[in-house]
């Protein structure tokens, strides 16, 4: 719940400031944004959810979770704003503070093991030629879910969601730089988790 | 920003290259960027892999539907909120 609050106490502040009009709404006026701004990007939210937690009823509970309490927030969200972006920021927090704690040891990565992995890659694919139309969808979610998850977030908001750096920055609370660092690592990972596949599956074009 | 005019280094390339393909400069910075990437074979090479893994992902990352029943179950908790 910290998130929220804090959203609600930047909300107070900049009404304070008067710089935001505190949107005093009717029941009815907030089920209107609601389901006019927010309801839209279910199914989006679903399937980050899933992505996180790798487990549907998990995700059906994160999902639930998350538009819980954008709802109980809308208050503090500005209509005509990047719902999707707030929303995912909520999904995100609400998968931090409830699901990631209860993992007795947090999915956190060692960068230096990271570096000793990709080091010792070898290619032995061409992943600039017709190899990823040969790989199908089940290899994708594959190299994509075995990614730790703060890289695996950060592929996904990038390259299936359609995120700007600016806005994933938001969403993971973490600066533009270390968006771009992880976003480069998590490529590299895939990179190579994709040339095994494909050398598996007897793609291989060159040693 | 980045000067009309510098001298290009492969290992710092690589950010850009990222930069590139999601889109994430301004047209002035992207004209310059592609530039700088298609004059060296080897970060031209590093570009079109990253665009093709993005694509796949993008294409080939399966995205499923929230269940009718979740959705219900949603709208049921929200019309409680009081």
């Amino acid at each position: 719940m910290t998130e929220l609050k804090t959203a609600e106490e930047k909300t107070s502040l900049l009404v304070q400031k008067g710089k935001m009009k505190r949107m005093s709404l009717s029941r009815e006026e907030q089920e209107k944004i609601f389901y006019d701004e927010i309801w839209p990007h279910s199914d989006a939210v679903f399937n980050f959810a899933l992505s996180l937690v790798l487990h549907e009823q998990d995700a059906n509970d994160l999902l639930q979770d998350t538009m819980m309490k954008a709802f109980r927030s809308i208050a503090s969200y500005q209509q005509g704003t990047n719902a999707k972006a707030w929303l995912f920021r909520i999904c995100k927090n609400n998968f931090i503070n409830e699901y990631r704690k209860k993992k007795s040891r947090p999915n956190t990565v060692d960068y230096e093991d990271q570096k000793e992995f990709n080091d010792s890659k070898e290619m032995v694919v061409d992943l600039r030629e017709e190899i990823f139309h040969n790989l199908m969808g089940d290899e994708a979610q594959a190299a994509v879910n075995s990614l730790p998850v703060d890289f695996r977030m950060v592929v996904l908001l990038c390259d299936v969601e359609g995120f700007t750096y600016e806005e994933m920055s938001k969403i993971l609370d973490i600066p533009i730089g270390t968006v771009r660092s992880r976003l480069h690592r998590a490529r590299k990972m895939l990179e190579i988790k994709l040339e095994a596949y494909a050398k598996n599956l007897g793609y291989t074009k060159k040693s | 920003m980045m000067s009309g005019r510098f001298s290009h280094n492969c290992a710092n390339c690589e950010d850009k290259i990222n930069r590139l393909v999601d889109g994430n400069c301004t047209a002035q910075e992207r004209n310059l960027l592609l530039g700088e990437v298609k004059g060296c074979p080897r970060c031209f090479d590093q570009y079109e892999k990253v665009k093709n893994l993005k694509i796949f992902v993008h294409d080939k990352y399966p995205k499923k539907s929230a269940s009718p029943n979740i959705l219900n179950s949603i709208r049921d908790g929200i019309s409680n909120i009081r």
